[in-house]
């Protein structure tokens, strides 16, 4: 480490965020150097002096009223989600074989639970979409439909199974839900048809990340996850053994 | 439900005991972050109310043991940002607004590095910090909230924003060099620092002025 490596690696080594070894080549360094001795005296002194500064203050009375006020008159919370819930729903081997049966559970509930309408809308335009198979507004690589969709989609891209060798990219169109922005991807997995819908989250959407779920709709099923505020829905013709681990990868990314 | 009707009851009655035992506590705590966040008491106290009553509404999907302060924060860290985006009505893209501060960072970097003045910081009122942190953009803000006021480390700081570990490292870094810049030009307003002596014609501290201050200062 030099003089500059220390500057950049200074609030990592003084919020004691280091890995071992990085601390070592560091703290070597400092010993030798007098010039970083002093500089992280004083950006320790200054960053404690912000600390003790700042001021701190209590919740006012009347908020701890009001909140418990609310909380007493809120719904009760639903029940935590326990194992034998699994047998309440048939999941596809397709998808239990790689989401795992747990978070197949914890979805079913997640989807009924808050911001299920959103959910629910965006899996039924997603089995629409595969249903009628609108042509494609752009096709060609994936980084030209990728650039395509970041000139026109108003949020960030979430290109799902982005260079999974498994699933090939066809095309991809610009749509709406609910009168909202999405995307429609075409992907061929085995040479079946998947068709993939995107939609960024409402800003009343509480998690940001959402395990995949899976619904029964029209005869086909539907894998909706959230992943960094973006939904996705994923409809697919076939029946893929991969399919569960490659969605949950997706998520995972 | 006939049946269910006392299991409902007792389970209800287990989750808000839990709920008052493991959530509540954290009051001060959110209330504390959230007037530093919104800059008024009154949307503060909002906030926090809203992020109890969503909590409490998705206590369910907490995971008992785990960690429900930084929990609470995340709840309240997105509630806020997406208020503030609705209210704004436009979708502030975070790379353009980490590029107004990020300047020639090395530039800066340097001249807060090797300028003593900084000692003068130490002496810090506690308005003067308020004022300087939330003077901070958002992004910068809510890193330096939760990093400083709230002792959270950088992976809990990276759930709660839900971003990588790398982003809060460089918020984080950027966020305390402006702090310093904020406080360094209050330091020169209250005259801690003489205005004149304070930066040469370039507009960097000129350390020569400050050094012929402080010597003759000690000579008194």
């Amino acid at each position: 480490m030099n003089c500059d490596d220390i500057d950049n690696a200074i609030y990592v080594y003084l919020d004691s965020e280091f890995a071992d070894v990085e601390q070592v080549d560091f703290e070597a360094h400092v010993q030798a150097c007098p010039r970083c001795r002093s500089l992280i005296a004083r950006e320790g002194r200054l960053l404690e002096s912000v600390r003790d500064a700042a001021p701190r203050v209590v919740a006012p009375v009347g908020l701890r009223e009001k909140v418990l006020l609310a909380l007493e008159q809120a719904p009760a919370p639903l029940p935590r989600e326990e194992a034998p819930r699994l047998s309440r729903r048939r999941v596809p081997s397709w998808i239990a074989s790689g989401i795992g049966l747990a978070a197949a559970a914890v979805l079913v509930v997640g989807l009924i639970s808050g911001g299920a309408d959103t959910t629910d809308q965006i899996a039924r335009e997603a089995v629409a979409a595969h249903q009628t198979n609108p042509p494609m507004e752009v096709r060609g690589s994936e980084r030209q439909i990728r650039q395509f969709l970041q000139d026109n989609v108003p949020f960030s891209i979430e290109v799902p199974f982005d260079g999974d060798p498994r699933v090939r990219l066809i095309g991809a169109r610009l749509t709406r839900v609910n009168g909202r922005s999405a995307v429609l991807y075409n992907y061929e997995v085995d040479g079946e048809r998947m068709s993939v819908v995107q939609v960024a989250s409402h800003p009343d959407d509480l998690d940001p990340d959402r395990a995949p779920s899976v619904q029964s709709r029209d005869g086909f099923d539907v894998v909706t996850y959230r992943r960094k505020g973006i939904t996705s829905s994923i409809v697919s013709s076939g029946a893929h053994p991969e399919m569960g681990r490659l969605i949950q990868a997706a998520y995972k990314r | 439900m006939i049946f269910g009707g006392g299991r409902a009851r007792r389970d209800e009655e287990a989750a808000r005991a839990a709920f008052h035992d493991e959530a509540l506590p954290h009051m001060d705590s959110l209330y504390n972050a959230a007037l530093y966040m919104t800059r008024d008491a009154a949307l503060a106290e909002d906030l926090v109310q809203e992020t109890f009553l969503k909590a409490f509404r998705f206590w369910h999907r907490y995971e008992q043991g785990t960690n429900c302060k930084a929990w609470l924060f995340r709840i309240l860290t997105n509630t806020f940002i997406n208020k503030n985006r609705r209210k704004k009505q436009v979708i502030l893209s975070m790379d353009a607004s980490e590029q107004e501060l990020s300047g020639d960072i090395v530039s800066e970097r340097s001249r807060f590095y090797d300028s003593p003045e900084k000692e003068f910081l130490s002496s810090l009122f506690p308005e003067h910090v308020k004022q300087a942190i939330e003077a901070l953009p958002d992004n910068f803000r809510i890193p330096v909230i939760l990093a400083d006021l709230h002792d959270f480390s950088y992976k809990e700081i990276a759930d709660i924003m839900e971003c990588p570990v790398g982003t809060v490292m460089s918020r984080l870094f950027r966020g305390r060099k402006r702090l310093q810049e904020v406080l360094f030009d209050y330091a020169v307003e209250l005259g801690v620092i003489p205005r004149e002596e304070a930066r040469d014609d370039t507009g960097a501290v000129s350390l020569d002025a400050y050094r012929a201050r402080k010597k003759a200062a000690s000579a008194h």
